[in-house]
């Protein structure tokens, strides 16, 4: 399997999957907090 | 476990408050008030996981290694601080008694002082507890006050922030996810509790005594130990213990070190200690016959199972002593491949097991380079740091791109030789090394 973060060093692919995992999170709390307004058109 | 399933799992369990509120049945409030409860409870999970990231579990760290485990412990902490210090500022709903007719608490916020005062408590201690640790080295604080702070505090937050959210929380009048948000509580407190009330009763249960103590470089000694009573530790070469000499199981008083003896050689494990801290600066006056207990072992920075043709190691000062160990184990195994053992140091002087160093590149065939910042006169080996272009000179041959390539000393150092593999061309994944200082 490819690694997309392999050309990096590992503090740099360590603070890259933090990222990627903070924005999942974020995307999470956003759809959290929006589906009152979705639901409401 | 796989790295991959770990993300999972963790996204899983710090994601599953908002999920289960979100199909709670209760309705929705206005944006900023949801955002608001989000924040909150995305903050007490995260706070609540950290437990999970710090308590030396073995089949966390197995794969990702216990310091990649620690520094997401370290990155996760800052979310969870800036969730939880956005999270009373985002609401708008006014804090008063509910509406008889808004059963479900849509238009107003909890008026029940305790309920809040538990978390503007939580929310007062969460900001030193992790502002401390980002800067514990520029406090002057010893390393065991400062642990027993770090997970003091880190309790009272969990509790403290388990009766707010129970308390103040909207949707935590869910039985559901009042059971996870207790069943999360619970996990954390256990892995609190299976370091310092379990952990300590096992390794009383193995103790160790110091057996010998010998200087091997300026101010670095091998402090071996044996075991009393048991038949030892079964570990891989370059692994590292949490080692307490002269204090109780229980003690607080205990620091990493990486292992320089090979499991090959007995059951006797050695450790290469430099003077630099408190506990580090009496080692030469520790007497054999001291009792140790070790918590061990851990850490992936190990060559067994590895197929590479090739290993290349690469030391930087003290940071020689699980290479060391690595060198020691392939000799003992009489591996057949090619080894290389970069080594750099300022003085000739801080070049630990020198002897030692120069029988393994006379009889198992080890090429080894070493490197002084200041050479003494006469000096043949390589002068100046073990920079971008030392490795571009000494590692640069394309046969080497298939080598496994381990490598443990100084952050800059590391950062230097990591970058230039990957600019030579080698993949991340025959790239060995474990970092515990990055902030």
């Amino acid at each position: 399997m490819i690694d997309p973060f392999s050309r990096y060093p590992a503090p740099v692919r360590h603070r890259l999957v933090y990222l990627a995992v903070t924005a999942i999170m974020l995307l999470g709390l956003l759809a959290f907090a929006l589906r009152g307004v979705i639901a409401g058109g | 476990m796989n790295p991959r399933l770990l993300l999972a799992i963790y996204l899983a369990i710090t994601l599953a408050p908002l999920g289960l509120s979100a199909f709670s049945g209760r309705p929705a409030r206005s944006l900023w008030d949801e955002l608001a409860s989000g924040a909150g409870m995305l903050a007490y999970a995260i706070i609540l996981a950290e437990f999970l990231l710090s308590g030396r579990f073995r089949s966390i760290s197995r794969r990702i290694g216990m310091d990649v485990t620690m520094r997401f412990h370290q990155l996760f902490a800052r979310s969870a601080l800036v969730f939880a210090l956005l999270h009373p500022f985002l609401y708008r709903a006014p804090s008063k008694p509910p509406y008889p007719w808004d059963t479900t608490r849509q238009l107003t916020l909890t008026d029940d002082l305790s309920a809040i005062a538990s978390g503007v408590a939580a929310w007062l201690l969460l900001t030193p507890l992790v502002l401390q640790a980002i800067g514990r080295d520029r406090l002057d604080m010893r390393y065991e006050v400062w642990r027993l702070m770090h997970g003091l505090g880190a309790a009272a937050v969990a509790a403290l922030l388990l009766h707010h959210t129970l308390a103040a929380g909207r949707y935590s009048a869910d039985p559901v996810l009042a059971a996870v948000w207790i069943g999360l509580f619970a996990i954390a407190l256990a892995s609190l509790l299976s370091i310092y009330l379990v952990k300590p009763v096992l390794k009383r249960m193995r103790p160790w005594v110091v057996d010998s103590v010998r200087p091997v470089a300026a101010r670095t000694w091998e402090v071996t130990l044996a075991p009393r009573g048991h038949g030892g530790l079964r570990y891989l070469a370059g692994q590292f213990a949490w080692l307490n000499i002269g204090h109780g199981p229980a003690s607080l008083f205990e620091n990493p070190f990486s292992i320089s003896s090979a499991p090959a050689a007995g059951n006797r494990v050695a450790f290469i200690i430099k003077e630099l801290g408190d506990f580090t600066r009496t080692v030469g006056r520790i007497r054999p016959g001291t009792p140790a207990y070790l918590d061990a072992p851990h850490g992936h920075l190990c060559v067994a199972g590895r197929d590479e043709p090739g290993i290349a190691l690469i030391a930087g000062g003290v940071g020689i002593a699980p290479l060391l160990g690595i060198l020691r184990q392939l000799r003992l195994d009489r591996d057949p491949r090619p080894t290389l053992l970069a080594y750099g140091n300022r003085v000739a002087e801080q070049i630990v097991c020198r002897d030692e160093i120069d029988d393994l590149a006379r009889h198992h065939g080890t090429r080894v380079i070493h490197a002084l910042q200041e050479p003494p006169p006469g000096w043949t080996g390589h002068s100046g740091m073990l920079d971008a272009a030392f490795f571009r000179d000494h590692l640069a041959d394309p046969g080497m791109r298939e080598w496994l390539f381990v490598i443990c000393g100084p952050p800059a150092m590391m950062d230097a030789a990591e970058t230039a593999l990957i600019g030579l061309g080698v993949p991340a994944r025959q790239i060995i090394c474990e970092r515990f200082r990055y902030d």
